[in-house]
């Protein structure tokens, strides 16, 4: 492993922030991640592979990865080569900051099939990856910490070693699929070095598949899983509610990325009955149910909502914001996924201004603590 | 917000609502399974008591008995028998009480999780006959929902062809939990007898899958549970257009009972982007997502949830008025109040919802 020192910290002045992404994927390629691998793991990634269910294998995506066509670099995968993304998104469309959210790290890696030392050298080597070629190719990435979420200890000895090394490291990565629904007891100590370290936690759909993706076995198209991206979410906002952990951990701050948002204020209602109606259970809460979303609760704009009818954009978006809301919305452009939302054309332009400046910005400045905030001129 | 029978009682008081009343879901339980015994061989009745075979289990974990939302106090019977079990207290509570036109009994009791094949398919009979023998022989406003033997497709398909052709039948209830998500081509033997027999799909809430009713896991909480419970419908839904059930099936009719209405609009949002993205992975699917639904799919008021009936009127608006069809859920409790929910709504969508979109639906 290397020790060389590398300044990797953020930088300490900047210019004037405007548009900040909270997700862009890096996907290491197959080498990638061959140079921050022990010995012994390398010899078993040679042996063995990474045998943990991944689904897009399942159900075939229109392409590799699920990735735009123009995506793919002269390396030949995806999301793998910094210069390149950098190139497609910051360059190209001004973004002062990105959150990088490693898939693999999200996705095959956590668990499941394969020795549990092997997934979290898998996890350090990700980690790594982002530390020493996206940190140091580019001072506007961050990166959301991929941790082997299943097996919390270990997890959080990888978080703390992350922040140790960088501040630019400014989240925890958990897929929306675990083992159980993310309030159980079993997460705690996620829970607790989240909240000591002030570290948001973000919610991606996808995952190990230890469980069925549906309550009724596994869906057969990629059109399916990918509809059904919120689901996981439901779940764990239900969950974490339910099992108290918000009452318990009061600065947990969550966010999730490509689940949509218009389903929020319906689902915090649906939450409420069943509050209402199961005394027994909900008595011990300190909130209704609804009241808990905006605390702790953000969601991102990719895939942007497209109602029916495009005036009802507005009045989806006022009913989120009427939850108190408003300020839990960030710009998520999914890079570099084929449904990429562009900063430019897919936030609708009857959304009032202070709604765009929040979103492409001030939200997710707030969110994450970055400091400077600007002017968004979009 | 309080839980009382308030909100449907207040449908038919003075200033209520005076136009005609159709309930597309009124649950009916099987007090006990010797009640069954008239249905069966004697060989069945002896494996059942000497097995001590009670009531199948997913009865009680669908619907704990004590739990919340599962009886208002008041429809509690006084002798410590089963709610909704007799149909003199159904007429009484539920019936007369909002003087209906016509009722749809769901009669939920757990059969999915009976896995013993022979058994499940003796107790679907029993079931059937029972609601013929006890109830839409009695009484000229029910109808029901048959129920399936649903692990073994083959059984299944049997039963709707011994009763589908009953005049009180109208549906075929399938619980949204199910061995498969119900788009699966394994389904279409069913989906053929389904439509032979110019019956409805009834998706409930309730079933038993080979994993859990979440994608991760099985929550702890029974209101997380059955909060959640709407990813499955989400899905079943999403599986059933995806897989082309509403190409194949023209005249197919679904009706989406227990989990409301609110959530919908943002599905079919979700469902139609998707679809203008990946259309050409499942090239069967040439309508859009949302007409889809229109043409052959139709949710009921029941629960409101804890929405202020303003934005109750706004989903509707969103869904169409045509979509919505009037669910009391007896002898559920669940918060809502039918009066403010009917004045929040315009004019026109009030005698829909409360009767002429089932009438259309169920061909009543």
């Amino acid at each position: 492993m290397t020790t060389v020192a590398l300044d990797t910290s953020a930088p300490a002045t900047r210019q004037a922030v405007t548009l900040i992404d909270v997700d862009c994927h890096n996907i290491p390629g197959p080498r990638s991640l061959l140079p921050y691998l022990e010995p012994r793991w390398l010899e078993y990634l040679e042996h063995y592979g990474v045998r943990s269910r991944h689904e897009a294998d399942i159900q075939p995506a229109l392409r590799p990865m699920a990735c735009r066509a123009d995506s793919i670099p002269p390396s030949g995968f995806p999301g793998s080569d910094p210069r390149f993304s950098q190139a497609q998104t910051l360059d190209e469309y001004g973004i002062d900051i990105s959150v990088l959210n490693n898939i693999l790290g999200q996705i095959n890696f956590p668990g499941g099939n394969q020795p549990v030392p092997f997934s979290a050298a898998l996890q350090r080597a990700n980690n790594d990856w982002a530390m020493y070629e996206w940190f140091t190719s580019d001072p506007r990435w961050r990166s959301s910490i991929c941790v082997t979420f299943e097996e919390p200890d270990l997890a959080v000895q990888e978080i703390v070693r992350c922040t140790d090394m960088s501040d630019r490291f400014v989240s925890i990565l958990i897929s929306t699929r675990t083992q159980k629904p993310f309030g159980n007891p079993k997460y705690e100590p996620l829970f607790e070095v989240a909240s000591q370290l002030g570290l948001p936690i973000t919610f991606h759909p996808g995952g190990t598949a230890m469980n069925n993706s549906t309550g009724s076995g596994m869906p057969s198209y990629y059109f399916e899983n990918h509809s059904t991206y919120p689901l996981g979410t439901l779940t764990a906002i239900a969950s974490l509610i339910f099992e108290g952990v918000l009452d318990r951990w009061p600065g947990l701050r969550f966010v999730a990325i490509e689940a949509g948002w218009s389903w929020a204020a319906p689902f915090a209602w649906r939450l409420d009955a069943a509050a209402d109606t199961e005394v027994v259970e909900a008595s011990r809460l300190q909130r209704k149910p609804s009241e808990y979303f905006a605390d702790h609760f953000w969601f991102t704009t990719q895939p942007i909502e497209e109602p029916e009818d495009p005036a009802w954009f507005v009045e989806a978006y006022d009913q989120f914001a009427g939850l108190g809301l408003a300020g839990n919305l960030m710009y998520s452009s999914d890079y570099p996924h084929w449904d990429f939302d562009s900063p430019r054309t897919a936030i609708p332009k009857a959304l009032p201004d202070t709604a765009r400046q929040g979103l492409f910005c001030d939200n997710a400045a707030r969110f994450y603590g970055f400091r400077a905030t600007g002017t968004d001129g979009r | 917000m309080s839980v009382s029978a308030q909100g449907l009682t207040a449908l038919r008081a003075p200033g209520g609502w005076a136009g005609p009343v159709i309930d597309v879901d009124v649950h009916v339980h099987v007090p006990s399974i010797r009640t069954l015994f008239p249905y069966m061989q004697q060989g069945w009745r002896d494996f059942i008591i000497e097995r001590a075979v009670g009531t199948p289990p997913s009865f009680a974990t669908v619907y704990p008995q004590n739990a919340g939302n599962v009886v208002r106090p008041e429809w509690r019977p006084g002798d410590g028998g089963l709610a909704a079990s007799s149909l003199e207290l159904v007429r009484e509570q539920a019936l007369d009480a909002w003087a209906v036109e016509r009722a749809i009994l769901n009669c939920y009791w757990g059969l999915d999780s009976v896995r013993h094949p022979d058994l499940a398919a003796v107790i679907a009979r029993a079931i059937n006959d029972w609601l013929i023998d006890e109830w839409l022989d009695r009484d000229d406003r029910l109808r029901a929902s048959l129920v399936v033997p649903a692990h073994t497709f083959a059984d299944a398909v049997a039963e709707i062809e011994r009763v589908g052709s009953h005049p009180g039948f109208v549906q075929v209830m399938m619980p949204v939990r199910a061995m498969q998500t119900y788009g699966r081509r394994n389904w279409w033997p069913v989906y053929d007898a389904i439509v032979a027999h110019d019956l409805v799909m009834g998706m409930t809430w309730g079933g038993t899958s080979e994993g859990p009713p979440t994608p991760s896991g099985w929550p702890s909480y029974y209101a997380e549970e059955w909060a959640g419970e709407q990813g499955v419908f989400m899905s079943q839904l999403t599986s059933m257009l995806a897989e082309g059930v509403f190409q194949r099936y023209p005249t197919f009719r679904l009706a989406v009972l227990d989990i409301g209405f609110n959530w919908v609009p943002s599905l079919m949002w979700r469902l139609n982007k998707e679809w203008k993205g990946l259309r050409r992975t499942i090239p069967w699917v040439n309508e859009l997502p949302s007409q889809i639904f229109r043409d052959h799919i139709r949710f009921t008021t029941a629960p409101l949830d804890a929405a202020p009936p303003s934005e109750s009127a706004r989903f509707l608006k969103w869904l169409g008025e045509e979509m919505v069809m009037f669910a009391s859920d007896y002898p559920h409790a669940y918060p809502g109040d039918y009066g403010r929910f009917l004045d929040a709504l315009p004019e026109s969508a009030r005698p829909k919802i409360m009767a002429q979109n089932a009438r259309a639906f169920y061909r009543l």
